[in-house]
């Protein structure tokens, strides 16, 4: 009897949580919306959970120097509101994926702040282990200049 | 989706309200702090002279400043000297300092100026400088980091003797 009750309560988990994966490109836009949401809330680590261990840009950035280059952006005293924009996702396999952003940022005061208003192209590469993105590296410009 | 976008509209309209009613504060980055340390001659004629001037630059801020140009003006004993731009790959760390240096190419022999006289005559005071410039950084959404240094330079530690 016990062994059935278990069973049943397998079956209804695995039907319930566990069941079809979420859409991986839905999961790259909570996964911006996510990364959004913590720059706007001054959210160093949660921000830094979010970069692989492994990250490396052609920069030359590791996870600690791109950790230390954040930290400018939770400095600031005043919040700040970014506008970001999807351009494009493309998943490769399932477990990688680049996604092209046009990010923003807004605030009459950014001036003042040693920032200014113009908007960043980026282009992320993420990778998907135990199923959670991870920024693995990234590259970006000033809107219509060249990234790297 | 419509009531989203109209959603992150009133959100930007209350974000940027919010942002101008706050009290003041200051900018995100502090300047760096950058001397002039050497004003060397390195090759010259009647026409040109080229000189290598040398920086320190330390920078307090708590993360890495990679610089991508330097805007500078130089003015030495009140006269200008030199100005320009040039592009530059290096990282000052966080906190830390580092070293640069740029080539200009001048023709100051052509002018009547106290300057003229002063390297015409091998060099021998202490000059006093002042510099004023902007830094170009390679990170997102920050504006060109302004700095400023004045002092003394000691031209005959660092021009060269083979000068004319």
């Amino acid at each position: 009897m016990r062994i059935l009750i278990f069973s049943l309560i397998c079956a209804f988990l695995a039907g319930c949580g566990g069941g079809p994966e979420a859409d991986p490109e839905e999961a790259l836009r909570a996964w911006v919306e996510a990364a959004e949401a913590a720059a706007e809330d001054k959210d160093r680590r949660d921000l830094l959970a979010m970069i692989s261990e492994n990250y490396a840009d052609a920069r030359g950035n590791d996870h600690a120097q791109i950790g230390n280059m954040l930290r400018l952006y939770f400095l600031r005293q005043k919040s700040v509101a970014f506008l970001t924009r999807i351009d494009d996702i493309v998943l490769m396999g399932g477990t990688a994926a680049q996604v092209n952003l046009t990010v923003a940022m807004a605030g009459t005061d950014a001036s003042a702040l040693g920032i200014r208003a113009d908007a960043y192209s980026f282009e992320l590469e993420l990778e998907n282990t135990d199923d959670e993105w991870m920024l693995i590296g990234a590259r970006w410009g000033a809107v219509g200049r060249k990234m790297r | 989706m419509k009531h989203i976008e109209i959603f992150r509209i009133y959100y930007l309209l209350f974000a940027v309200v919010s942002l101008s009613a706050c009290a003041g504060t200051g900018t995100v980055i502090d300047s760096p702090i950058v001397d002039l340390t050497g004003v060397k001659l390195t090759s010259a004629n009647l026409r040109r002279q080229t000189f290598l001037l040398s920086f320190d630059i330390s920078n307090p801020n708590p993360f890495p400043l990679p610089v991508q140009a330097v805007e500078y003006r130089l003015v030495l004993d009140d006269e200008k000297f030199a100005s320009g731009e040039t592009q530059g790959s290096f990282t000052v760390p966080a906190r830390g300092g580092d070293s640069f240096a740029i080539s200009v190419d001048l023709d100051i022999l052509s002018s009547t100026t106290y300057l003229t006289s002063l390297f015409r005559g091998g060099f021998g005071e202490n000059v006093s400088y002042k510099l004023q410039g902007r830094l170009t950084v390679d990170i997102p959404f920050v504006k060109p980091i302004p700095f400023s240094g004045s002092g003394v330079i000691n031209m005959t530690q660092t021009a060269s003797d083979e000068f004319l």
